[in-house]
């Protein structure tokens, strides 16, 4: 019952044709993710480039010492942010390429299906990436800051939900594959 | 050759069975990463909330809120709706629950597991919009002082556009499977 479901589902999937409501989504995908990456861009730049209202921050919840904080250190420690914005811009720039397939009206491809992979990969680097960035800011700032800081702050309940939605993208990018084969497979018989 | 290459066909196991064990192993890991990580919000949330003198101590020492302001009945109202919040993230993990249960039932190219991807993306954006509602109200029931001293960025922070962003993406997942499986088994009564 099952592959008889599964070789029906791969004989019929490639007639199925960008269809208006996709096309929409899948540009409104691509509006979401500019909006969003441009988003965080913006409140990260707009924290780390005012200094000293971020220092008093950081002095006002976990008492630190703002005058040990040197240029060069404080310079490290945006750049980590910088570098974790970079990794998160990359993973958008996976998804761009996989809504093009999908524009493009190859939406059952193996393009596809290894795009949608390598968008899961690219999920799973950006969120390891922001989670080992995290503790190294903090000391560039400061090493004391890695002693205040609770350590919830290091590995936080969302980065586990961002492990598991590209845990999630990759299984599916592993069922588009096999769909897709399937079909492959069927047309050349044909 | 030829009788070196059906021994290893043979050998081999089939690409649907070993879909299949991956598949097994990825579900019930998507099941138990859900499951950790719904607690663990939870847990965090609870600790965070239950802890009243250190959470409105970080309020006064970063925004200069009076703690005085801040009523028994309004922080328990804010605390409330820590679990509104829980309650709809618990929805899209019981509807993931439901999609994996069809994948390790076999169940993977089927209208069932399509729309269960689409009530899981929906969910999604239910959740991600309780989160963002609960924001303003949880501030407005602690103090009504810290509406103008929030930055704009708290309201709307960059998460939130991320979650509504894979919603919209397992949303169009959604919308391919259901019409490929939905034609499949047209096909299949057909035939």
């Amino acid at each position: 019952m099952i592959d008889e479901m599964e070789e029906k589902f791969a004989e019929t999937a490639p007639m199925i044709a960008l269809n208006e409501r996709l096309r929409w989504a899948c540009l409104g995908i691509r509006g979401v993710s500019v909006a969003w990456i441009l988003w965080d861009w913006t409140v990260s730049l707009y924290i780390w480039s005012d200094r000293a209202t971020m220092l008093d921050r950081l002095d006002r919840l976990y008492g630190l010492d703002t005058s040990s904080v040197s240029a060069g250190g404080y310079f490290g420690a945006a750049a980590m942010a910088v570098l974790s914005m970079t990794v998160a811009t990359i993973f958008v720039g996976y998804l761009w390429r996989l809504v093009r397939v999908f524009l493009e009206g190859r939406v059952f491809s193996v393009d596809a299906a290894d795009r949608m992979r390598d968008l899961a990969l690219a999920g799973v680097a950006a969120t390891l990436v922001d989670v080992v960035v995290r503790p190294i800011g903090a000391a560039m700032l400061s090493t004391e800051l890695l002693g205040k800081i609770p350590p919830y702050n290091w590995f936080a309940p969302h980065d586990l939900l961002y492990l598991l939605i590209s845990g999630f993208v990759f299984a599916l990018g592993v069922i588009f594959r096999s769909a897709v084969q399937m079909a492959d497979d069927h047309a050349r018989i044909v | 050759m030829s009788d070196d290459a059906s021994i290893d066909d043979s050998a081999a196991p089939p690409p649907t069975k070993t879909l299949a064990r991956g598949l097994r192993l990825a579900c019930w890991s998507i099941r138990a990463a859900a499951l950790i990580w719904w607690i663990w919000t939870l847990a965090m949330a609870t600790l965070l909330w239950g802890d009243r003198e250190t959470m409105v101590g970080r309020w006064v020492k970063l925004y200069e809120l009076a703690p005085a302001s801040v009523s028994d009945r309004g922080y328990a109202g804010a605390f409330g709706l820590v679990f509104v919040a829980a309650a709809a993230s618990a929805v899209m993990v019981y509807f993931l629950w439901r999609l994996t249960q069809c994948y390790l039932d076999g169940r993977v190219f089927t209208v069932e597991a399509a729309r269960n991807l689409r009530r899981v993306a929906l969910a999604g954006f239910a959740a991600t919009a309780v989160g963002v509602l609960a924001r303003p109200i949880q501030v407005w029931l602690i103090s009504v002082d810290l509406f103008g001293k929030l930055p704009l960025y708290a309201w709307l922070q960059p998460p939130d556009l991320l979650y509504l962003l894979i919603c919209g993406f397992l949303l169009a997942l959604a919308v391919i499977f259901e019409a490929a499986a939905e034609i499949a088994e047209d096909s299949a009564s057909i035939v």
